[in-house]
Order: structure tokens, then C-alpha cells, then sequence
């Protein structure tokens, strides 16, 4: 009897290390795959072995490589597409330019369109929100990465990604050009529209927390139109946040671009002062 | 045998024998809730609910904490018509007197009334007014001073002193803890100075003493008559103005900031103060802004907006200078006013108005003397 017990024991802590062996990630498959191994298998042991070992920040790299080596129709689908959702948080990843850029190709049910679109607005706010902070600490005056790829294929995609996104990277890039009048041409294109001015609908928490993330970026790319507009510019700009005011209230978040009106009434004011 | 019983309970019930003291206390609490008071004699009413009550209470055999209790009801219905009515109540001393009678502070019994605080600033607030100070000022002026007034008057001190000359511990545990906030909107103010000998004697040991005796040691740089800290601060053109540079003159300083929806709602005040003394070169008005330099822009571009470009403003944004902690700067909006000798006439100067200006011309005057 005492003979049985010890062997059930000896073959449970033998099943247990073994299956935590297969599921680890080994230094092999690190090295594997840093000499570039890109075999499809390969990549899902390796994918199994990070999730198991909570390396979530590689898994971005990887899952990224993994759905880029299945075709097209598999390649979001099922776990892959819940792979995608959950662990590809970077906008220069392959996978995140594919599903904009493949967007009607999609065979994605109206539900999953919606989260996938929501998932990819969120990731270029995040992203231009990560390299404003980044701008910060730099204490730069311009901004550190261009968007071109992102801002051509957004324009030639139909992903219903928010329109004040799509304004935020085209913001972006003429402020990389040192573009005063392209920005305030955004500008006008941002709060003219008014769901682009007004706050989002859904819950009271997603609307603080974006227009606290959109708040960094715009304020700062508005910043530097204050400290760069000229007179003319700055008249233009104080029309089309008073006639968006005046359309829209102060609510939401025309009450971020209304603060931002008032430092450009003054900067006017200044100016005619002959103080600037 | 039942129907003994019965009467028994009866008995019990309606004698108020079986009544806990706390429900005691309860139903003085609702009877005086209850009180409507004719528009004339209500001050009578008053004093004859308290009799009722007491007379009740005592064939009760009620303890002596609801009797405090009775007391201190019948003090603040008397406090609120005072408060409400004012001079035309033409309360005699005699009366309050009346009034105050029996309630006293020196028992553990008083510490049990509810709300403690408010009883005993309108025992003191109707003992002042007994002894001759105007309604008005009775009751001090501390605790709003965040919106009308940023001083105490005598009668703050007055409570506080007497509180602590009854040398009940308990009662000074309970109330004295307000000397943290005299210090935090008010400063080390000369009443503060003159209450430390009988603070330290008679103010029981232990931490709230410790936390008001740090206090005291905090703000003394901060006491009338001090050097006022120096300090050199840029305006937005970016030239450098120390105070030193104003030695010579009265310098009257407004703290504030963008984000700070009061200071921005008296600055028309402070200016409109300003403009009464412009002609005069013994005395000059700036402000200091403790924006961040993260927002300068929204500072810098406020000036014209506010009207503020007719004087010098400065910013002091946190970490890259120490104004804010040098003067202690925990709220805002703050108003200074610093003498020609460049010492301190008071760092937690009333709000823009007529006390402030009473201020800036006595110290004009003295300074001219």
C-alpha cells in the first residue's frame, strides 16, 4: 500500500514538472528567436510559454510576427484575433497597420469591428500621448516621431476610428513641419466638427480619462501655436474657437479649447500692446 | 397577579422612570426642535421652555448631562436670535446672564452636549455681548475668513484665552484643536503670540499640543514685525524684481494663481484697492503668481485678460524658488503686506477691502510718523 502512494506521488510531481517545463520559456526559444526563427509552430510554443510566464511585452513583438506568418483569412479569427486584441499594444507592429490597411477585407462580426476600432483609436491616442510625455521629459519643442505612414494609410482606410484622432495625427505632423497655418487649419477641422468637440457619450469615465490623454497632446501642439501664431493667425484662431463656443457651449470638450481660447485673447492682447 | 403587572409597566412608563438618560437627552433635543417662537417674546419663550424642561428633568431625576444639555439648547436657540435679529434685540445683560446660568463649562458633563463646538462659541458669543461687544463681532470673525475677512478679531482670542484659563483639559482637547486652522488661514497673528504663555501652562500634554506647539514654531518667521523672507522673482518680460527693491516703499502683494477660481474673482477688488492709492510713490501693488512653469504661457497671457498689465507681476512656480514655502503659501488666495523697512505688517492680510485698506493706511501712517 505504502509502495502505491509513493508511486502516485513520484508520477504527480513528474506530470506537474513536466508540463511546467513544456510551458516555460526556455532559453533556447529566446535564442531561437532572436537568430530570427519565424517558424509558425514554433512562434505558438513560444507565444504559450510567454503567456504562462506573464511576459506580456514581448508578446507583442511575437504574437505580431506569429499573425503575420498565417494567411490573411486566419489571421484574425478566434484566439488569434483575441491575441491581437489583448497583447499588440504598439502602432509601429505590423499586425496594427495590416488590420487598417485590410480593413474591408475583414470578416469581422459588427461587434468585434467595434472593438477592434476602438482598440486601434486608443492605441494612437496612447502612442502620441507616450511620445508627448516622452517630448516632455526631453523638454523638446518638436515633436520626436513622424506618423506619415499611420496618417496615409488612415486616410485611405475606412476603420471608424474617431475624427478627432484622425485631426490629433494631422495636427501632429504639421506641427513636425513647424506648420502654424496647417495646424490651425486642423484646428478649425476640430472643433468645427461638433463630435469631434463634444464629449464622448458613453460613460463618465472614459470621457475624463480621454480628454485628460487628449488634453496633454493638444494642449501642447496648441502651446506652440500660441508661442509661434502671428497677429493674423492669432485672430483667425480666436474666430473659429468663438464660433465653435458659440455653437457648442462650454461642455465637454470645448471647455479644454475655450481655456486655450482665453491664452490666445491674450496673446492678442499682448501683441497689440506691442508687448510680443 | 397579570393585571398587577400590567399597571406596574404602566406605572414605569408614564413616570419615566424606565427612560435611559440617553433617551432623556433625545426627547430635549426634540422638544426644543419642536419650540415655535412668537415673533415677539421669544426671548421669554425661550427661558420659560428652558424652566419647563429643567422642572420636568428634575422630577425625573435626570443626570446632570441633561440638564448641560437643556442648557445649551436654550443657549443657541438665544445665540441664533441674537445672530438673526441683532442690535434690535435689545437683549439685557441681565438676561443673558439668565441664560448662561447653569451651564458650565468646567464639568465632564458639558463635554457630552452635541454640538460641542457651536455651543460653546455662542456661550462665549452671548457672554461678549453681555459684557458690551457689538453682535456683529461677538463671535468672532475666524472661520470665514476664507471668503470675507482673513483676520480674527478680539473676541476669537477672548474664547480661546477664557477656554484655556478653565484649565478643563478635556474641554480644551475638544475645542482647541481649531488652533490649526487660526495658523493655516491666519498665520502667527499677535492674538496667536499673546495666547502661547497660557497655552503652555494650561494646555494639557500631548499631541494635538505637540501639533499646535510645531505650528508655533513654523510660522514665527512668519510673526508681525519679522524680516520678510526675500526673494527675487521674474516678471514676464524676464527681468528680475527682488523685494529688496522695495525697500522704501509699502508693498501690498497679491498671491494667486490661474487655476484659482477665487483669486481671480477678487482680483478686480485688489485692483480697484490699488487705484485708490496710485498717486502716491511711498506704496506699490504687485502680484506673484504661484503658477507652474509647466502653464507660464497661460499665466503669462492672463495679465492683459485680467487687467493686471498696469503692475508688476511675478511668478514663483514651485521648484524653482522657495516663495512658496518661505511664506508658508498652503492656500490661496493670500495678501501680504510688508512695511518700508521691508518687515512683515501681516502675510495673511484681510481680503481686498475696507479692513485691508484700514490696514495699509495705518501702516502708511506709522511708517510716515
Amino acid at each position: 500500500m505504502k509502495r502505491v502512494i509513493w508511486f502516485v506521488l513520484f508520477c504527480s510531481i513528474m506530470i506537474i514538472q513536466s508540463t511546467y517545463a513544456q510551458n516555460k520559456v526556455t532559453e533556447q526559444q529566446k535564442s531561437e528567436y532572436a537568430k530570427g526563427n519565424r517558424d509558425r509552430d514554433f512562434l505558438k510554443e513560444y507565444i504559450e510559454a510567454l503567456k504562462v510566464d506573464g511576459q506580456t511585452e514581448i508578446l507583442n513583438d511575437v504574437i505580431d510576427e506569429y499573425l503575420m506568418t498565417l494567411p490573411f483569412n486566419e489571421r484574425y479569427v478566434g484566439e488569434n484575433l483575441s491575441d491581437f486584441m489583448e497583447y499588440v499594444t504598439r502602432v509601429d507592429a505590423r499586425t496594427f497597420i495590416d488590420i487598417i490597411k485590410n480593413w474591408e477585407k475583414l470578416s469581422l462580426s459588427q461587434e468585434q469591428a467595434d472593438q477592434v476600432a476602438v482598440k486601434v483609436d486608443n492605441m494612437c491616442k496612447m502612442d502620441l500621448f507616450n511620445v508627448m510625455m516622452e517630448k516632455e521629459e526631453e523638454n523638446g519643442k518638436r515633436p520626436a516621431k513622424d506618423y506619415t505612414d499611420l496618417q496615409t494609410i488612415l486616410k485611405k482606410s475606412s476603420i471608424p476610428i474617431s475624427d478627432m484622432r484622425r485631426y490629433m495625427i494631422d495636427m501632429w505632423q504639421c506641427w513636425g513641419k513647424n506648420d502654424v497655418s496647417g495646424m490651425i487649419q486642423v484646428l478649425g477641422k476640430m472643433v468645427g466638427d461638433s463630435d469631434s468637440s463634444q464629449e464622448y457619450e458613453k460613460n463618465g469615465n472614459s470621457l475624463s480619462l480621454d480628454t485628460m490623454f487628449e488634453g496633454v497632446v493638444i494642449g501642447n501642439m496648441m502651446n506652440y501655436v500660441l508661442e509661434e501664431c502671428n497677429l493674423d493667425q492669432c485672430s483667425q484662431i480666436l474666430e473659429i474657437m468663438d464660433h465653435a463656443i458659440e455653437k457648442n457651449g462650454r461642455t465637454g470638450r470645448m471647455e479644454m479649447f475655450a481655456r486655450m481660447r482665453d491664452n490666445f485673447e491674450g496673446k492678442k492682447m499682448m501683441m497689440e500692446m506691442g508687448e510680443e | 397577579m397579570k393585571l398587577t403587572g400590567i399597571v406596574f409597566l404602566l406605572f414605569i412608563s408614564l413616570s419615566g422612570i424606565a427612560q435611559q438618560p440617553e433617551s432623556l437627552k433625545d426627547s430635549v433635543i426634540k422638544k426644543w426642535e419642536n419650540i415655535q417662537l412668537p415673533e415677539k417674546g421669544a426671548v421669554r419663550t425661550i427661558l420659560a421652555e428652558r424652566e419647563e424642561i429643567a422642572r420636568y428633568l428634575k422630577m425625573n431625576d435626570a443626570p446632570a448631562e441633561v440638564f448641560q444639555e437643556n442648557g445649551a439648547q436654550a443657549i443657541h436657540r438665544i445665540a441664533d436670535l441674537c445672530k438673526k435679529v441683532g442690535e434690535e434685540l435689545q437683549l439685557k445683560p441681565s438676561v443673558i446672564k439668565k441664560v448662561l446660568k447653569g451651564v458650565d463649562l468646567s464639568t465632564k458633563e458639558f463635554l457630552a452636549c452635541t454640538n460641542l463646538g457651536l455651543v460653546i462659541e455662542d456661550y462665549y458669543g452671548l457672554k461678549a455681548v453681555a459684557e458690551g461687544a457689538p453682535v456683529g463681532e461677538a463671535w468672532g470673525s475666524m472661520w470665514f475668513n476664507t471668503t470675507v475677512e482673513t483676520i480674527g478679531n478680539e473676541y476669537d482670542y477672548s474664547r480661546y484665552r477664557q477656554i484655556l484659563e478653565l484649565n478643563n483639559p478635556e474641554l480644551s482637547l475638544a475645542y482647541l484643536s481649531c488652533l490649526k486652522s487660526v495658523f493655516r488661514y491666519n498665520g502667527y497673528t499677535k492674538g496667536l503670540d499673546e495666547l502661547r504663555p497660557l497655552f503652555e501652562k494650561n494646555m494639557p500634554e500631548g499631541e494635538l499640543k505637540d501639533e499646535i506647539n510645531k505650528l508655533y514654531e513654523s510660522y514665527a518667521h512668519l510673526k508681525e514685525g519679522n524680516v520678510a523672507p526675500a526673494f527675487t522673482l521674474k516678471d514676464f518680460r524676464g527681468k528680475e524684481h527682488s523685494l529688496a527693491d522695495y525697500k522704501g516703499k509699502v508693498l501690498v502683494v497679491d498671491v494667486w494663481a490661474t487655476w484659482c477660481g477665487g483669486c481671480i474673482a477678487k482680483l478686480p477688488k485688489y485692483m480697484e484697492m490699488s487705484e485708490k492709492y496710485k498717486d502716491r510713490d511711498d506704496i506699490e501693488f504687485i502680484t506673484i503668481s504661484i503658477d507652474d512653469k509647466g502653464v507660464y504661457n497661460s499665466w503669462k497671457y492672463a495679465l492683459p485678460r485680467l487687467k493686471l498689465m498696469g503692475m508688476t507681476n511675478l511668478l514663483a512656480s514651485e521648484g524653482e524658488c522657495t516663495f512658496q514655502e518661505d511664506y508658508n503659501i498652503t492656500g490661496i488666495p493670500r495678501y501680504f503686506l510688508i512695511d518700508k523697512e521691508g518687515k512683515i505688517v501681516s502675510v495673511y492680510a484681510p481680503t481686498p477691502g475696507k479692513d485691508f485698506e484700514t490696514l495699509i493706511n495705518r501702516t502708511l501712517k506709522n511708517s510716515n510718523d
